[in-house]
């Protein structure tokens, strides 16, 4: 047991840092991807989305014929922390990197391999196409079709909640192949250009008021059967082994939390409660301490997910366990800052922020979603009963 | 980076397994103590002394296996899990840490019989806050056997059953150990009756009893070592909210209602899931607090026992109230071993102190870690 980094991924930290200091763009530091802002500045993001990739730093674990160092998940930890403190945006296909990626890596033909660099400059802007109106916890239930045609297939379907939908160029989209078949069977995993025709986007205004995200409406679009990654009706497996991939990815959150933290004893230090300063209060006291506490937890977590990484061992409860977490974490510092901020508690920022709250524990499979997994992955439970499909 | 426990750990982990299970497993060993039929200090001390387990903190020198505070955590978690009723953890632990803070010839001696087995001991070394302090007082000229003791020790785990107790005493400036050995003059022993039947802990009384001075140091001395014993304590209750989980996990997976087994519910499923989150989460809390005493600076191994403690003591008692409510009524008999469980986890809160103490504490860490890194900060901008 050691939960030091190993001298060579610190060396690499400080020759991370240090060209982070050279090479990073000052307008983009601290900006919310989230909002507006990641739309005004689309083109400067994309751009540091370049520097980034071509100095090797924007997938350190790839391996190098796609772009990266060949780097084992502790180096990915090391940069993606660094990015984190820097306060520097991620790469623009951050969710192509840690989900689509690893399934074009296991499964692609070489034509599908040839996508990976340009995901990696983020020249091509990838969305994910899982959820849709009717199929959310319950994905598998998924109604959109590809039906097989001489050359490819046609696709029809809605997908909904789709991250950079609105700009995307190309989408890992889940489709039943197979309508015989009820359930994980008969689903298939392709690799749809966006810009093909039937393709119509919508966006969706999210409760903060940013425009999030998008539906995706798909009407007799013809997709060419080079289109299909992994085996047909076998797509369910190609999307669970994205999933499994995310260890190391996560290296960011305990930062950018630390951060926020940081920012919440800075505000309890200038606020006043019941005529005293905020800090002699001990139940606020006891709220801060919570929110540090559970932030070295999802640290230590990510330790132990990349430690099994390393080693090679299949993953245990540690991505679940930090979702839960980081959505205790973000839900704790947006009404501590609340209890604060008094009067001022529904402006700025920290307004935003709880807002935002309300989205963590439903996005990326609810916090019950995460409970069902942990129950029958590590605690072998019995299957909950399912009403049989109609 | 490596979270995983050494090849030679996990050996030894399953060594002390294989060890308390075969000799003293809840049934009938811990059953029999608890019901008064056994002694604790049987011919187990013998063979917990041949497997190197009661020198295990005793350097090498003399005659201890100079092991590591990791080692300490995965031993007290297997002793936790099968709730030990003995004192092992009183004297191969916390007895042992405080003697280590002696140099001189006679704390050594101590720890090389105790390394051996050839002696029982016992720390006091909690206080009530509302009390006055336990006080020493010299009655000669320094010599050993000269220095008598006055005051109350709270918590102390096997005092009517030890050879020696190992006594804590603080002043504005410094923390001296004293050695008291048994049975002796003036003292009181009363035992509490907890509702833990699987610990043995007293109020211990000194009211002028003889005792000599093994050890003396700077005061801050002193919170490394009582950190580590919270730790001791905080690995214990793991391993028995461990076994209380398992008969939970059981339970539901055989246990048949509505023509299905209850851990098929779904209310059911997240309520294990939520146990099993806060012994995931404490232990790996605790393990990094183990390392972090190894090999980090007092300051930051301080800050991860802070966290540790302060995680164990908030959700391990309700990860052993939710066990028994799985097991329903049958969780609720004096029969079941569930309960004993619960007990146990209950010990570790009376010792390690409220988790809103320690989550305070963690703020108060972060407010000075703040101050610094931001002064930090200023000086390197321009």
């Amino acid at each position: 047991m050691d939960l030091r980094f190993p001298e060579d991924s610190e060396s690499l930290r400080r020759r991370f840092r240090s060209w982070l200091r050279t090479n990073q763009d000052e307008t983009l530091v601290g900006l919310d991807v989230r909002g507006d802002e990641f739309d005004r500045n689309l083109d400067r993001l994309r751009a540091w989305n370049v520097r980034l990739a071509d100095a090797g730093y924007a997938a350190v674990h790839w391996p190098v014929e796609y772009g990266g160092h060949g780097a084992g998940p502790v180096e990915a930890v090391v940069v993606a922390e660094e990015l984190a403190k820097a306060m520097a945006p991620a790469p623009v296909n951050s969710l192509g990197i840690s989900n689509i990626a690893p399934a074009i890596m296991r499964y692609g033909t070489p034509e599908q391999l040839e996508l990976l660099r340009p995901m990696l400059r983020g020249e091509v802007i990838w969305s994910q196409g899982f959820s849709e109106p009717e199929a959310g916890s319950d994905l598998a239930s998924l109604r959109s079709t590809a039906r097989q045609v001489p050359g490819g297939f046609i696709v029809n379907g809605q997908k909904t909640w789709n991250t950079l939908g609105h700009v995307a160029d190309m989408c890992a989209t889940l489709v039943r192949t197979d309508p015989s078949v009820v359930g994980h069977a008969g689903l298939s995993y392709l690799l749809i250009d966006l810009h093909s025709t039937g393709v119509a986007r919508q966006r969706i205004r999210n409760m903060a008021g940013d425009w999030g995200f998008c539906n995706l409406f798909f009407e007799d679009v013809h997709v060419l059967s080079s289109a299909l990654l992994g085996p047909l009706n076998r797509g369910w497996a190609v999307a669970t082994t994205t999933l499994t991939h995310e260890r190391g990815a996560v290296g960011h959150l305990h930062e950018d939390m630390r951060r926020r933290a940081r920012d919440l004893l800075d505000l309890a230090r200038g606020s006043v409660s019941n005529g005293h300063p905020a800090l002699l209060n001990t139940a606020i006291r006891i709220e801060i301490g919570r929110v540090f506490a559970d932030i070295e937890l999802l640290r230590l977590l990510n330790l132990r997910a990349v430690s099994e990484g390393s080693r090679g061992s299949p993953p245990g409860p540690e991505s679940s366990l930090a979702k839960l977490l980081w959505n205790r974490i973000n839900e704790r510092m947006a009404e501590t800052a609340a209890e604060l901020m008094g009067y001022e508690a529904n402006y700025g920022e920290w307004g935003r922020r709880r807002l935002y709250a309300r989205s963590h524990s439903i996005a990326g499979g609810t916090t019950e979603v995460q409970r069902n997994i942990i129950a029958s992955r590590i605690l072998r439970l019995p299957a909950v009963e399912r009403p049989s499909p109609g | 980076m490596d979270f995983e426990l050494t090849d030679e750990q996990t050996a030894f982990r399953a060594t002390v397994e294989r060890l308390l299970h075969d000799r003293a497993p809840i049934r009938p060993y811990v059953r029999d103590v608890v019901q008064g039929r056994v002694r604790t200090r049987d011919d187990l001390w013998a063979e917990l002394a041949t497997v190197g387990l009661l020198g295990l903190l005793v350097p090498t020198e003399l005659g201890g296996g100079g092991g590591s505070y990791v080692d300490m955590l995965i031993t007290l978690r297997e002793f936790g899990r099968v709730l030990h009723p003995g004192p092992y953890q009183a004297t191969g632990v916390d007895a042992v840490l405080a003697l280590g803070l002696g140099s001189g010839t006679e704390a050594r001696d101590l720890l090389r019989r105790l390394a051996a087995g050839n002696l029982v001991a016992s720390l006091a070394h909690w206080e009530d806050p509302g009390n006055k302090p336990i006080r020493a007082s010299a009655a000669g000229k320094g010599v050993a056997h000269t220095h008598t003791l006055t005051g109350r020790k709270l918590l102390v785990p096997h005092a009517d059953a030890v050879d020696i107790l190992v006594v804590t005493v603080r002043n504005s400036r410094r923390a001296s150990i004293y050695v008291v050995d048994l049975p002796a003059p003036r003292i009181g022993v009363s035992r509490f009756d907890s509702v833990d039947q699987t610990r043995n802990l007293s109020v211990v009384e000194f009211s002028g009893a003889p005792a000599r001075l093994v050890a003396a140091a700077p005061r801050h001395c002193l919170e490394p070592v009582v950190d580590l014993i919270r730790l001791a304590w905080v690995a214990d209750a793991i391993g028995a909210a461990g076994t209380a989980f398992d008969l939970a996990l059981e339970y539901a997976r055989t246990r048949v209602q509505f023509g299905r087994p209850i851990g098929a519910f779904q209310a059911v499923q997240h309520l294990l899931v939520d146990m099993m989150t806060a012994i995931e989460l404490s232990n790996t809390a605790a393990l990094a607090a183990a390392w972090a005493a190894d090999k980090l600076d007092e300051r930051e191994a301080h800050r991860a026992v802070e966290i540790a403690v302060a995680v164990a003591a908030e959700t391990l008692p309700s990860a052993g109230a939710d066990a028994i409510h799985v097991l329903g009524a049958a969780g609720f008999c004096w029969d079941h071993d569930v309960q004993l469980c619960y007990k146990r986890i209950l010990s570790m809160g009376q010792v390690v102190g409220s988790h809103r103490e320690h989550f305070d504490r963690i703020c108060e860490l972060e407010i000075g870690r703040n101050t610094r890194s931001r002064t930090r900060t200023q000086a390197e901008s321009p």
